[in-house]
């Protein structure tokens, strides 16, 4: 059964242009999510990964229309958010949450804990009474104990793990089917990961949560997700089970990625290399994008977009050379 | 005496620690506390009649009359005394209206963005290129002479300082992840606005409100000075400045040089207070 489905998604993002440019009325845009779909089943986590600037943040939040897409389709629960009106998108939005990458700025500085965990609660209709016992039973569920000394500090008082966990209780509090994940832990000490990852993965097999995981660290990718997608330059590029992944990448960009996970023994070389840096996705390459820096580029590379195709069951890959 | 100013001490101290601007903030604190006091007390404190014509007139400072007495025998140390309600009646009300419209205008148009804010930047600006004191001294013209009138034309003045720094501020708010993740819990706009926009900028508002007060006594003043605002016999500093400073060189210097003096020493105050609170909130 899938929870979320996106078609075709695309964002794109007005450049502000010269004047000479705008005299001759041409329009630029940064293509940030240029035709990305995939589907969410119930109770699956779905990985996204891929390096800085490819885009993962920018679909990431498209998905949840916190970026109003361009064009495309984000079905959730058989519903077409994009088309919902803004009472009726602020309806749906108690099922479906987000955690960002960095605690030190996604709590506000002004509100206590206790508040900024009640608020969504509230929002959507509790009276303050209610909703003060559940944040208090959820700061128990994140860890943060003893709950009442929590519930009355302020975002500052906190380390960067114990801010996470807030941030993971207000998104949770709500008791949403889907939540987004955008590099939860990335900004994160190392020592407290695993905690945090551990705590997700328990929410999920409690509520039977749909997650959308984005990261760029394919080992976190592995531990906690059931398909990854790898994602390049706007675009979806290979998309498999997560262990089918990273055993056989078939996507020169793939290799490249997971070649370059820095591990302690390495069982297989890939022997990929992709050279360069990400080209801006103004002007992204004709043909197929990694073009210009794929070792195995030939012609129709240069001049066909390939399509993201089955190549294995649930494996899709979108290369001419494979 | 000791008590109540360790229980004073406290809070500053918590502000600013042993940081640089502590020993402004209580000189400006201390300065504007007397003022105020001096206002509230006024039937208390001032010796004499405010208005009450006499028959001792252009008396010097001595022990009957501190600050000595103007042409027609008013005791000048009642009449600052009693003055003090003036100006600062007209400015807090001044500050208070500039504040009422300035905030949630510059608030909205940071927030949304677009044509709106685009037509009310260009409205504040406009008036913001004026020179404060002459059109302050335009709108009170206009409006006739009263102390109202004068806090409606400083009022005008001072909102686009107010809208100015509120909307910018707002912009970089805006940008921040905690705002996104208010949307993204389904919070309305205006929750966004009041409860994770506006507790952020409070300590911005008090720094731009001491020193919009300070700037503003300076106007007050100049409008009274031009009997804009009060009607005499009504005691007023501005309006006492502008009397006395008639007779300066007469050799009755005490009847501009007092006035005068409350006024530089309240419109410091605040500016001090506005500039520790300056230092404290960049400094950190």
């Amino acid at each position: 059964m899938e929870l979320v489905q996106v078609r075709n998604l695309k964002t794109y993002f007005p450049v502000r242009i010269g004047i000479i440019d705008a005299l001759k009325r041409k329009k630029l845009f940064v293509r940030a999510v240029d035709g990305v779909s995939f589907s969410i089943k119930r109770g699956e986590v779905f990985g996204l990964i891929g390096e800085s600037g490819c885009g993962k943040t920018t679909l990431s939040r498209s998905v949840l229309r916190l970026i109003e897409p361009t064009e495309g389709e984000v079905i959730f629960n058989g519903i077409n958010i994009l088309k919902l009106n803004d009472e009726e998108m602020r309806k749906i939005r108690k099922s479906m949450q987000i955690i960002f990458q960095d605690p030190y700025s996604s709590l506000n500085p002004k509100m206590k804990i206790g508040e900024i965990i009640a608020h969504p609660l509230i929002i959507h209709g509790m009276d303050k009474k209610e909703a003060k016992e559940q944040v208090l039973q959820m700061l128990g569920k994140v860890g943060l104990t003893p709950e009442k000394e929590f519930y009355e500090r302020y975002p500052h008082q906190l380390s960067g793990g114990q801010r996470q966990r807030v941030a993971i209780a207000r998104a949770m509090v709500l008791n949403p089917e889907f939540v987004v994940a955008d590099e939860a832990v990335s900004m994160i000490d190392v020592s407290m990961r695993a905690s945090i990852i551990e705590l997700l993965e328990e929410f999920r097999r409690m509520y039977n949560l749909s997650m959308l995981f984005v990261t760029h660290d394919i080992a976190i990718a592995r531990l906690i997700t059931n398909r990854t997608a790898v994602m390049y330059l706007g675009k979806i590029v290979e998309l498999s089970e997560t262990k089918t992944l990273i055993d056989n990448p078939l996507h020169p960009y793939s290799r490249a990625l997971i070649n370059a996970a820095p591990t302690i023994s390495r069982k297989k070389d890939f022997k990929v290399k992709i050279k360069g840096e990400v080209p801006n996705a103004i002007n992204p390459p004709e043909g197929c994008r990694l073009s210009n820096r794929c070792p195995f580029a030939s012609e129709i590379c240069k001049k066909e977009e390939p399509e993201l195709v089955e190549v294995e069951k649930g494996h899709f890959v979108a290369c001419h050379m494979t | 005496m000791i008590l109540l100013s360790s229980f004073l001490l406290k809070p500053i101290n918590a502000i600013f620690g042993n940081k640089k601007g502590r020993g402004y903030f209580i000189a400006g604190l201390v300065i504007v506390s007397i003022v105020v006091l001096m206002a509230i007390f006024a039937p208390f404190i001032a010796p004499y009649n405010p208005t009450a014509i006499t028959m001792d007139t252009f008396s010097p400072p001595c022990w009957k009359h501190i600050m000595g007495t103007n042409r027609l025998g008013q005791d000048v140390f009642s009449r600052i005394v009693w003055g003090s309600r003036i100006i600062l009646y007209v400015v807090l009300l001044a500050s208070s209206l500039s504040m009422v419209i300035g905030i949630p205008s510059g608030l909205i148009s940071g927030y949304y963005g677009g044509k709106l804010d685009r037509i009310l930047s260009m409205v504040m600006d406009s008036i913001y290129a004026f020179p404060a004191l002459i059109l302050a001294i335009v709108i009170a013209v206009v409006l006739g002479p009263s102390p109202i009138n004068a806090a409606v034309a400083i009022a005008f003045v001072y909102v686009p300082t107010y809208f100015r720094m509120v909307r910018g501020q707002t912009l970089s708010l805006k940008s921040q992840l905690f705002v996104e993740a208010a949307k993204a819990i389904g919070a309305r706009n205006r929750e966004i606005m009041f409860k994770y926009i506006l507790p952020n900028l409070i300590p911005t508002i008090l720094v731009v409100f001491s020193l919009s007060v300070a700037d503003a006594i300076l106007t007050e003043a100049g409008l009274s000075f031009l009997g804009l605002s009060v009607t005499p016999p009504t005691p007023d500093w501005g309006y006492d400045l502008r009397v006395g400073q008639a007779f300066f060189l007469d050799g009755y210097w005490w009847l501009a040089f007092f006035p005068g003096l409350m006024i530089m020493l309240l419109a410091m105050a605040f500016a001090l207070i506005g500039e520790a609170l300056n230092e404290r909130m960049t400094s950190r």
